[in-house]
């Protein structure tokens, strides 16, 4: 970086590339140009790195879902013989826990960043053209002058409509990350994987919680036969779930909420301590000063990308939750790849087969790649081969037999187009279903590559068997679509 | 501006955006990557493994049909590049008499594979032309020792990096990559100039950095050492890229005339033989003059050969008149 003097006489500085944001997209997106040789100032709000995922999203909440899983596993463990009391939660250290957590992290990544000597800005930054951007730290204005930015701003917790009230009786994903009281009664407005996530942590600690969702099942998107084993375990905990149920308006009466519900199953008022919002995520595309640039909007906020995460204006780029849907950290680090890389001149572009999805619940349901209900909706062929963790030996002695792991294959060439699971850990096991559809395997390459036993990688491996008739274990013919 | 989502918008998007296209390739990121690389698009590529998968010397194969024009034909299994030519199968040597087999080395392989891959992409045109370098190699006799103090070697090819990067200088489409995908010529505004190292091993290139920005006695010194790394094995990745032109002399081992193949991404490469005192007609009477024969193929999809004779033109009178570098170089 050097120093110029600008036009408008605020302290000015040169960079190669500017990067807007620093969160699972923005940083890697910094660290990635920097190592390339290239001069990068990296910009955020935030006194370190991190973004939305370590401060506010991915990292907290599954410090807390550990904390839920270990109080529900000892709770599970009198199955077996081996009883525990009953826990006594101590929020204010839980708390400080969760804490220490996120601190960690973003501290690693403040000496990463000096490290890799990427100049960090604190402030808030807004384009002024397409080649400058004022920044502004401590109440001091910067103009940043840059070959390229990377636009990488995330997104934020959406409240639409009848849901849009100002209350401390109300909370969004960031306020219930904070973990600031337990309430009795929890209502999450939502069944999408966050209210699923938080709805299960506020429920191991202890609230009663209800789980409202407008459309007919939970985790729209998902294959039902994966969602059906999580839903009947929840329900089996004592979370409530209204499906088809809209929430007409929401009224803090000074010590609760009354909540005007509509669906098939309850129609009218209901009182709760507290309710979680969490109805999706809307791109922070606003109060960029885009409208100085040439940079386009589309109708729900996010910035219109190309295949190199290119927007409209040449030298400005766009990655994860502010340019695209699925809104996922692991998005928006490949997408830093193929933006920077396409910046150093190299023939880059966005052409990943599978994007996994996890959903951190107990059991942990994660996919990749095409799935069923996908491939039903587009009338694409497929062949499908299932393995219940039933015969899992693994499972079994885990007591968690109620998993599934399918794979989703082309006909004729068995190529494996995607890959689903449900069961305690598929989280993690999803992986091999990444690399299998990346690569180009078959359901014979599954079949013939030894997996460790007892594992529960080793339904991957049945899936194929199954797939083949040959399965050790489970005796099931594969589903022609 | 943007608007608020639509209440309840699905949180979790269909993941497998990427294939909605139509059916997505049969080929791993790796494999993805060369054919971007090479401009080949994997739908027009037939895959010779398993269920159809496609290797990455299928998308080489693909190339090469492209350039000829051809529809792809039905791939056989190929561990090695075949440098652009449907191998046919071999017959049983051991039948005419002894054979012993040498498996290629790591080494070879790359090698087989880039000039493969050159062979394939590029429609090379090679064009020759005999320069005077009489006085150029008498300041090289004058100099040499000067050099030899400095620790470096004083060669013609020393002589010629900076001439040529003088010559880049003044022509910028040799100092160029092409991307056909976005229809464009990418020019290069530093001169990195790759030089062909003969070693025990094979052919190695690595690239003297900012020739232009160097003396002709510093870059004696640096290619001295350079050549001595890649002799002894010793050179890195970083060593061997980035270049931005090649240099390739086989007028040690008296060779004349030759066609050199192009280090692609690059667009040209220079050829340098052996100089010979032949006879020259010069003011009405037979004078011996040292004249040395160089070779430069270019990739004629965005140099003609008009543009490769002008090149060779300016480096012929630059070799004669060295002020020419300073005024234009």
């Amino acid at each position: 970086m050097t120093s110029a003097q600008s036009e408008t006489g605020a302290a000015g500085e040169r960079t190669r590339v500017a990067v807007i944001g620093a969160g699972p997209g923005g940083y890697p997106a910094a660290f990635l140009a920097a190592s390339m040789g290239m001069d990068v100032t990296l910009i955020d709000p935030e006194a370190k790195p991190g973004g939305v995922c370590l401060y506010r999203g991915c990292i907290p909440s599954k410090a807390l879902l550990h904390a839920a899983h270990v109080v529900e596993q000892a709770a599970a463990a009198a199955e077996f013989g081996v009883r525990f009391g009953p826990p006594a939660i101590d929020l204010d250290a839980l708390r400080g826990w969760k804490d220490r957590v996120v601190g960690r992290l973003t501290d690693g990544l403040g000496v990463l960043t000096r490290q890799r000597r990427v100049r960090y800005l604190q402030g808030r930054a807004r384009f002024v053209d397409a080649h400058s951007l004022h920044v502004r730290v401590d109440g001091e204005l910067v103009e940043v002058e840059f070959d390229y930015a990377i636009v990488a701003t995330g997104s934020q917790p959406a409240r639409p409509g009848p849901l849009a009230i100002d209350s401390p009786r109300v909370w969004d994903s960031t306020r219930a990350l904070e973990l600031p009281e337990v309430p009795p009664r929890l209502l999450v407005v939502g069944g999408g994987y966050i209210g699923l996530e938080l709805g299960s942590v506020y429920r191991a600690l202890g609230s009663q919680v209800t789980v409202v969702e407008m459309t007919q099942g939970l985790l729209p998107g998902a294959d039902r036969d994966l969602v059906t084993p999580l839903e009947k375990r929840l329900r089996a905990a004592g979370v409530e779930f209204l499906l088809g149920t809209r929430v007409a308006g929401l009224e803090d009466t000074g010590s609760a909420v009354r909540v005007d519900l509509s669906g098939a199953d309850v129609d009218g008022i209901r009182e709760v301590d507290r309710v979680l919002v969490a109805v999706g995520r809307s791109p922070n595309s606003r109060d960029l000063g885009l409208e100085h640039t040439a940079v386009q909007v589309g109708p729900r906020g996010f910035i219109e990308v190309d295949a190199q995460r290119r927007t409209a204006a040449p030298s400005i780029f766009a990655i994860g939750d502010v340019a695209s849907e699925p809104m996922l950290a692991h998005k928006a680090t490949h997408e830093a790849r193929v933006a920077v890389e396409t910046i150093a001149g190299q023939p880059s572009m966005w052409d990943p087969l599978a994007i996994p999805a996890v959903v951190f619940t107990d059991p942990e349901i994660a996919w990749c790649g095409l799935t069923e209900s996908e491939a039903r909706d587009r009338g694409v062929a497929i062949e499908v081969a299932a393995f219940p963790w039933g015969a899992s030996g693994r499972a079994t002695t885990l007591g968690r037999n109620e998993g599934l792991t399918k794979l989703v294959l082309e006909p004729g060439t068995e190529r494996v187009l995607g890959v689903g699971m449900v069961g305690a850990g598929a989280g993690e096991l999803i992986a091999e279903g990444v690399l299998a559809i990346e690569m180009g395997a078959r359901a014979t390459d599954l079949q013939l590559a030894i997996h460790a036993h007892p594992t529960l990688s080793e339904t991957v491996m049945e899936s194929a068997e199954v797939f083949f008739g040959q399965s050790p274990h489970f005796t099931s013919r594969p589903r022609r679509r | 501006m943007p608007a608020a989502p639509p209440l309840e918008a699905p949180v979790v998007a269909p993941v497998a955006a990427a294939l909605a296209g139509g059916p997505a390739p049969f080929a791993s990121p790796s494999v993805r990557r060369l054919a971007r690389e090479i401009g080949v698009d994997l739908k027009d590529v037939r895959g010779s493994g398993p269920g159809g998968r496609i290797s990455d010397d299928d998308v080489k194969r693909a190339a090469r049909d492209v350039r000829r024009g051809q529809a792809p034909p039905t791939p056989g299994p190929a561990a090695v590049p075949t440098g652009g030519i449907e191998v046919p199968p071999l017959p049983d040597f051991a039948q005419f008499g002894s054979v012993e087999r040498e498996p290629l080395t790591r080494f070879r392989r790359t090698v087989a594979r880039n000039m493969a891959t050159s062979w394939a992409i590029i429609p090379h045109v090679t064009l020759h032309r005999w320069v005077d370098v009489t006085e150029l190699d008498a300041l090289r006799q004058r100099y040499k020792q000067r050099a030899a103090d400095a620790g470096g070697n004083l060669t013609v090819t020393v002589i010629l990096l900076k001439i040529v990067a003088a010559a880049l200088k003044a022509h910028p489409r040799m100092n160029a990559s092409v991307d056909l995908e976005r229809g464009e010529l990418i020019l290069k505004r530093h001169y990195d100039i790759g030089v062909a190292v003969d070693t025990p091993r094979g052919l190695t290139v690595p690239v003297v950095r900012g020739v232009d920005d160097k003396n002709i006695i510093e870059l004696s010194v640096e290619l001295q050492a350079l050549a001595e790394k890649a002799r002894s094995g010793d050179l890195g990745v970083d060593d061997m890229r980035g270049g931005t032109f090649t240099l390739t002399n086989l007028g040690g081992m008296g060779i004349g005339e030759f066609t050199p193949i192009i280090n692609w991404p690059e667009v040209a490469v220079l050829g340098v033989g052996r100089a010979e005192r032949q006879a020259v007609w010069v003011n009405d009477r037979w004078e011996p003059r040292l004249r040395m024969p160089l070779s430069l193929s270019h990739d004629h999809r965005v140099i003609d050969g008009a543009d490769g004779a002008r090149f060779l033109t300016w480096i012929d009178e630059a070799i004669a008149e060295p002020l020419l570098i300073a005024l234009e170089g």
